[in-house]
This record gives C-alpha cells, structure tokens and sequence, in this order.
C-alpha cells in the first residue's frame, strides 16, 4: 500500500515538462525495497505519469512522452477552444484500453510468440514498404516532390540527433523542434482548414481496440516506442487528428501495461520499470502477478485521471488568463531553456535545426507528417542494421 | 519575406544546424572510465572502457560483445560498422578472456546501459 501511494505521488511529478518515467524510478531507487513492492511502485509510477503528463502536453503543447508527437492536434483543439473535451477522451481512452488490455491479455499473450516468429524476417522491409505506401498517397508531382524534402531532411537530422555525443534523450530537443516551435512560432500562418479538422473529437471504440492491439504487439519490437509507433500512425492518420489522439493514448495504454506482461512471461523488459519486474517472472507461481499488476494499474490510472479532472479546470482558467502573445513568447523561452537545461548547446542547436525544418511543411503547404522522418528513418536504418555513426561522426 | 525564400532559409539552417552538430560530435574526445562507474547520468556521452571479454556472438551480422571490469556492460556493434571494423580486426577470433578497449555512446537499451561503439577504430585487442 505504502509503494502504490508513492508511486501514485511521485507519477504526478508527469506534471512537469519532460519529466520522464526513467529519471523519477533511477532517483528512487535507493529507497524502495525488492520483489513485490518494487513491482507495485514500478507499476504505480509507470501509469500515475502515463495520466498526468496529459496535462502538460494539453495546456501547454509540449510533447509528452507517452504520445511522442501529438502536440500538433493539442495545439489546434486549445485554440478551439475543446482542451477539456480531450482530456476526458484521452483520459477515458487511458481506462478503457487498460481495461480492454486486461481482458484481451490471455489471447494475446498466447499470439505473441507466433507473431514474433513470423515478423521477425519481414522488419527489415516492412518499415520502408509503409513509408512508400505514406508517398504513394501523394496527389500531385509538387506535394510528392515538397514532402520527400521535409521527411529526409527531418530523416538526416534523426539520425544526426540520435548519434551525436553528449544527449541523454533526443527526443525532447528533437521534437519540441519538429512540432512545438513551429506551431507556436508560426501560430497564425496555419491553414484554417487544418484548425477545423480537430474540432470532431470523438471517442471511436474501433480506435481503442486498434490501439490495444498495436500496442500489445508493439513490445515485440525493441526499437518500437510509442513516438515511433504514433509516427507511423500519424502518417495515414493526420486527416483526421482527433482520431490520431484516441489512437495514441490506447497505444500508450497498452504497451505500457503488455511491457509488464511481456517483462513476466517472456522475461523481456522494454523499459526500466518493466526491467525491474523481470526478476520476478522467476517465481514458482507468476499466474497471480498478471492481475495484481493490472489492478495496481487500474488503481493508479483510475486515481491520476480523477485528480487531473478535479483540478483542471483552475489550471485551465490560470492558462486562460495569459495574453496569447505573453504566453507564445514564455512557451519558445522556455521551450529553448529546457532543450539547455537537459541537454545543453547540442540541445538548443537540435531543437533550432529542428524548427526549421518542422517550419517547412507550413511553408510549403505538404503535411506535417513529413516530420516524422526524424524518428522513422532512424528506426528503418536501425531494422536494416544501417548504422552512420562511423560516417557522420 | 515569401513563403519560398523563407522555406528555403529553414533549408539553410537546418543543413548549417546539423553540420555544427557533426563538427562539435567530431572535436570531442572519448572520456575513460571503469565499467563500474557508469551510471545512467552519463547516458549520451562518449566513453572509453577498458575490460575483459565475458562473451561475444553475432547474430544477422550484428555482434554482441559483454566486456567486464568489476562490472560488466553490453557492447553492441551494428552489422555495417561490424564490417568496418572486421577490416582491423577480427571479430570472429574475440574470444572469452580476452582483454579489450572500447569506446563508443553510452546508449540504454531495454532499460540497461549498453555501449555502441562509433568508428572502425573504437574496438583495439589489446591482449589476446
């Protein structure tokens, strides 16, 4: 009881910026015991965070680590005006996936190693095969030729940003570039047409399910995240942006739970905190851990999202009162202050190319999907066992 | 300023970005330390470890290397820099006991420290 109240408190700390899962579990570890307990408070951490790190994403258009690049639509639902109707969806999709996750845990952990073992030769190409079918979907010879520009690009500098000595996590830098400068340097510069998209937020059930399943076999994959998997997404989803954030938030749900089971029953951790559980799947008797862990994660999903709903509306009516200008010119301060603060100059200077190239789609009037070259191109290479360390460095 | 002259100011810019990254990348130097004092907080920076070789096996061209000291720490190397480096020295005859160096990113993978080394030249056998 002790680590899931701990755990539920130090999620919150998701409230911060850029505050990731990885740091708050490496800073605590001294203090939590082994076994069981450390298993609650990896899993209590894990999905308090998962739930309040929504916020800032939402208020402020960052992005966050469970939705990778999703703060494109944030932006437009805060300036119509329906940030509160998306915190409910997203925070709704959050319980629902992990509820539907929990139930569906049985058959899938049955499919996983059949599907491993039938994927697995097909990676190498499967990544590229998804990235031509993206510019296949190209109408004219000028948008074709204007978005293969913004993807390499973005493509040149993913592999530079996650290359180069001395970044922790480029991810941070990278995106706030890609997505958060652009949008919020180049606010009023954004087709009308793409602010109306986001208005239908709905929560599709399909896309739950879709999402669960993505996310469940997604912990297949080491390079996988969910800022890669959102990515591939957002290229056949951008259209319709408010599908993409159901979509996200079940991925997230999903893969965060089945990182857990995948971590007992196949003993391979995708992440710290599942890394943490590992030791356990040892144990003479694991079948009772899949349901302990999921009602701890129920219980720290369910506990976030009623806080963060009880207390939006005060932090929603603070942010309201900012001028919009005050507030443009405090988000790129800050936004360039953190990228210095958590990794430097190289930080400043990725998040400052990044910008320029995320500003190109808007420039150019090409999707902003282009952008998720920075993150796919990278992950192709990877797959294809391509590595330019040597060759750019 | 158009539309165009201002796309391709960003082209320049992000090209001039990512040059100033690969020539600040290149001026630094690998800093050496003892397997055992690597932690999470020097995750990204370029290190430099001296130890013995607990195992090492390849798989699709890929080599997974483990080198100890008082601890020991994963060492990936992909399958096109294993082809460079294999021009220097042979991968196939690191063996079990034998002592190298290696200097490389300090990566995490599935949740642990992992070091990827860079260049053709970031592996040395030092006794066989």
């Amino acid at each position: 009881m002790k680590e899931l109240l701990l755990g539920q408190g130090l999620g919150a700390l998701g409230l911060l910026p850029f505050v990731h899962t990885n740091l708050l579990l490496q800073l605590t570890r001294h203090f939590i015991g082994e076994g069981i307990p450390l298993a609650v408070f990896a899993v209590a951490v894990s999905f308090s965070h998962l739930v309040f790190q929504t916020v800032p994403s939402l208020f402020l258009f960052l992005p966050s680590e469970a939705h990778g690049m999703n703060i494109v639509p944030y932006q437009e639902i805060a300036r119509a005006k329906k940030t509160a109707v998306a915190l409910r969806i997203i925070l709704t999709t959050f319980l629902l996936a992990l509820l539907l996750s929990i139930a569906l845990h049985p058959l899938i952990q049955q499919l996983l190693p059949i599907a491993y073992e039938m994927l697995k030769p097909h990676m190498v190409w499967m990544l590229p095969l998804l990235i031509l079918l993206f510019f296949a979907s190209e109408t004219s010879m000028k948008s074709l030729a204007c978005g293969m520009l913004v993807f390499f690009l973005a493509g040149a500098l993913g592999n530079v940003a996650f290359t180069v000595p001395g970044i922790r996590e480029p991810l941070f830098p990278l995106l706030t570039g890609l997505f958060a400068l652009p949008a919020v340097l180049m606010e009023t510069r954004t087709p009308q047409s793409q602010a109306t998209e986001t208005l239908q937020l709905k929560l599709k059930k399909s896309l739950v399910v879709g999402g669960v399943l993505a996310g469940a076999f997604s912990v297949l994959f080491p390079a996988l995240s969910v800022s890669v998997l959102a990515g591939i997404l957002l290229l056949f989803l951008e259209k319709k942006s408010g599908e993409f954030i159901v979509l996200a938030s079940s991925i997230a749900s999903s893969k965060l739970f089945y990182e857990f089971v995948a971590a007992l029953t196949i003993e391979k951790g995708r992440s710290l905190a599942a890394v943490w559980i590992v030791p356990l799947a040892s144990l003479p008797n694991t079948t009772p851990l899949v349901p302990f862990i999921a009602l701890v994660a129920l219980t720290a999903t369910g506990f976030a999202s009623a806080t963060v709903l009880l207390a939006h509306g005060k932090l929603a009516s603070v942010l309201q009162r900012i001028p919009r200008t005050a507030f443009r010119i405090i988000l790129l301060t800050g936004l360039l202050c953190l990228a210095y603060l958590f990794e430097g100059t190289t930080g400043v200077m990725i998040s400052v190319s990044a910008g320029a190239v995320g500003a190109l789609p808007i420039l150019l009037n090409t999707r902003r999907s282009h952008a998720a070259g920075a993150l796919l191109v990278p992950a192709a290479m990877h797959f294809a066992g391509i590595s330019l360390d040597g060759i750019l460095l | 300023m158009e539309e165009n002259e201002l796309a391709l100011l960003c082209i320049g810019v992000a090209l001039l970005g990512m040059a100033a990254l690969i020539v600040q990348a290149r001026s630094l130097e690998p800093g050496e330390k003892g397997i055992d004092t690597l932690q999470y907080a020097d995750l990204g920076s370029l290190v430099e470890v001296y130890g013995r070789v607990s195992t090492a096996s390849t798989k699709n061209g890929h080599w997974f290397l483990t080198v100890c000291d008082r601890q020991c720490i994963p060492v990936f190397i992909p399958s096109s820099l294993a082809q460079r480096i294999n021009r220097s020295v042979n991968l196939h005859e690191i063996k079990s006991g034998h002592f190298v160096r290696v200097n490389g990113l300090l990566k995490e993978y599935n949740g642990a420290l992992e070091l990827v080394p860079m260049h053709a030249s970031s592996l040395e056998v030092l006794k066989p």
